[in-house]
């Protein structure tokens, strides 16, 4: 293990690859300080330079990227009084007060230092826990990859707040994935007469529609200039906590940290969970609970290091099993996809020089966010002045010559376009986007596996749950669904409850 | 009749999903079958069996809950921000069809500067140059350094 990630270490020292992963984390922290976009908008707009880039140097560019905008979250929340990203949710809590007393630049140090130490000690989980789990995952057989596949999306569509409606996403993910010539038999399906859709619906288009596009369309509808720039203070003052600061938080950032990996590791959930989890077991933890809301350091330091933490476990299952822990990951997961790499257990096996980069990558991304969190939280101010009315338009066109860089195809481009108009649908009433996209994502594999499985036991279906991994995936999935029609069930008899009270 | 936009639109989600799901399911089930595995429209079937149960159940719970089928509150919406966001949309698909006619740097020129100024920004001068000046840097970008052909149109 140890001379893979030595040589994990010098690809990632190598000039290119190390400007890529300063350029991504840079770009990370600035399109997470600015509200409404997040990691998963940041990737979308790389992707085009994705595709000019060997897989590991565009991997660690990408989890720069996904680390800085979980920092830059908390620059909104801290300055604006608003998250930049649905993670730092929590840190407007501590963050801003601190900030309106006059102490902004000693609350964006606490959040960098956290979110570098809520990194550090993720990346060093994933390094520990990734290639074990993967060994685990060797012994999957194809009756328990179509369990998993499952298992992911069920797992994905519950944590939604509204279970049927997450489900109903997914599931016609799955349901678009089946779209265009058929892997087995080589038949055309639901194309409809159309050559174009032949190919399916491509990933890249659909991603652009539905997280960014549709994003773009929102803020559109709400019309105008961000709320509260003005505010926003014009000096900083210093930004690098002393070591008295440092030893008053660091707990509560341990604490967090470690909540965030494990919150991350289970697929479906992401840091807008753990930064409130952790903000809540800080505060029990804490000597001084009463300082909480009131710009308490640890009330910042546990949700920041608790987002950041998320990180590198969410690129566990991810890179193991190939599902994808939380929306970011979802479109990194489509991101690697692109670029030819199919993230599972084989690829542990068949380019672990890709993975001990991602390893290696990790460890250093968090060095570099520090610094570009100590220095963006300078210009802090100026990040959030880009005036929306400029930005939006140019990230419009960036998604529309996104979708096109796909493959040459204006067909892309219209794809993108009519997906920009379900993600907004979606958006305003709720539907979660994120797995529609693991449903286009996890259907071909569940397909493939599920004729394969078949196949190999002369179509016996007891094969799923004689098999005990895909026994225990498939009775967890079976589980949170009908966990789903009972909380309906249940909060449709409150709803009905009430309205006779 | 009762009058909730949101639960309206669920209800009406929940029958769009009943009815994609029979529509791709009859079409599945015109697909030959296969002797061993499983058929190209077996997968489809399934998940199209997934689908009509997940709108039957919120289409019903909506019913249930609402005594009734709920209407669209066309009162409480705010038609000004919607029809923002449908003139963009259509600003949009205008800019996808033109692209093909004109070509990508004067099609994109004049949907930066057209979508700056409907989001109300004020300096017209600035909006311009950075238009052209952003146009020109992707446009470049792309065909010199990432050898990405953008359209340039068949008109020009």
């Amino acid at each position: 293990m140890l001379p893979e990630f030595l040589n994990g270490l010098v690809n990632v020292f190598q000039p290119m690859t190390f400007l890529l992963m300063v350029f991504g984390t840079v770009v990370g922290v600035v399109i997470g300080a600015l509200p409404g976009l997040s990691g998963s908008t940041g990737i979308i707009l790389l992707l085009p330079l994705v595709y000019q880039l060997d897989a590991g140097t565009a991997l660690v560019m990408l989890c720069g990227l996904f680390c800085g905008s979980m920092y830059g979250g908390s620059i909104a929340a801290i300055l604006l009084n608003t998250p930049g990203t649905p993670s730092a949710a929590a840190t407007v809590l501590d963050g801003y007060q601190m900030c309106k007393q006059g102490n902004a630049g000693k609350a964006l140090g606490i959040s960098a230092t956290s979110s570098f130490l809520g990194g550090l000690i993720s990346s060093i989980c994933l390094i520990l826990i990734a290639p074990q789990l993967a060994k685990v995952a060797l012994s999957f057989h194809a009756a328990d990859y179509f369990a998993l596949s499952l298992f992911g999306l069920t797992i994905m569509a519950s944590t939604d707040q509204n279970i049927v409606k997450g489900l109903i996403s997914g599931v016609l993910g799955l349901l678009i994935s089946t779209v265009g010539i058929d892997a087995v038999a080589g038949l055309d399906r639901f194309t409809f007469g159309n050559y174009q859709l032949m190919r399916g619906f491509q990933l890249l288009p659909v991603l652009i529609g539905v997280f960014a596009l549709s994003e773009f369309l929102i803020i559109v509808q709400k019309g105008g200039e961000r709320e509260g720039t003005e505010q926003a203070q014009q000096k900083v003052g210093r930004v690098i906590p002393t070591w008295l600061d440092l030893k008053g938080f660091a707990l509560a950032a341990i604490v967090g940290a470690v909540i965030g990996v494990f919150i991350g590791i289970i697929p479906g959930t992401g840091g807008s969970i753990s930064c409130f989890l952790a903000y809540n077991v800080a505060k029990k933890m804490s000597k001084h609970p009463e300082k909480f809301g009131h710009g308490s350091p640890e009330g910042i330091a546990a949700p920041e290091a608790s987002n950041n933490g998320t990180t590198g476990g969410a690129l566990i299952p991810m890179l193991t099993l190939g599902v994808p822990g939380d929306v970011v990951t979802s479109v990194m997961l489509g991101a690697l996809i692109l670029i030819g790499v199919r993230p599972g257990p084989m690829l542990f096996v068949e380019s672990p020089d890709i993975i001990y980069m991602i390893f290696a990558g990790m460890l250093i991304v968090q060095f570099i966010m520090l610094l570009a969190g100590y220095g963006c939280a300078k210009i802090s101010p100026s990040i959030l002045k880009i005036p929306q009315t400029l930005l939006m338009p140019i990230i419009a066109v960036l998604c529309i010559v996104g979708a096109y860089s796909n493959a040459n195809n204006m067909f892309d481009v219209l794809i993108a376009i009519v997906f920009g108009l379900i993600g907004f649908g979606m958006k305003k009433f709720g539907y979660p986007g994120a797995p529609l996209v693991l449903g286009l994502i996890l259907g071909p594999i569940a397909e493939e596996n599920l004729n394969r499985a078949l196949v190999i036991s002369n179509n016996d279906w007891s094969v799923f749950v004689t098999r005990p991994i895909s026994c225990i995936f498939l009775l967890i999935s079976a589980a949170s669904i009908v966990y789903a029609i009972y909380t309906n069930i249940r909060d449709g008899r409150k709803e009905l409850a009430e309205k006779k009270a | 009749m009762v009058k909730n936009t949101k639960k309206a639109a669920d209800f009406l989600v929940g029958c769009a999903m009943i009815i994609i799901s029979i529509i791709f399911f009859v079409a599945a089930d015109k697909m030959p079958d296969s002797a061993r595995g499983i058929g190209p429209g077996d997968y489809p079937k399934f998940v199209c069996v997934l689908l009509f149960i997940l709108g039957l159940v919120q289409a019903l719970r909506i019913v249930i809950t609402e005594k009734g089928i709920p209407m669209i509150d066309w009162s409480g919406v705010d038609k000004r921000s919607l029809v923002r966001a449908l003139i963009m949309f259509v600003a949009i698909v205008a800019y996808y069809y033109l692209m093909r006619i004109i070509g990508f740097p004067i099609t994109t020129m004049v949907f930066l500067f057209g979508s700056m100024m409907f989001f109300g920004y004020k300096h017209k001068v600035k909006a311009a140059i950075i238009s052209i000046v952003f146009t020109l840097f992707v446009y470049i970008l792309f065909v010199r350094v990432f050898q990405v052909l953008l359209p340039s149109g068949f008109l020009i």
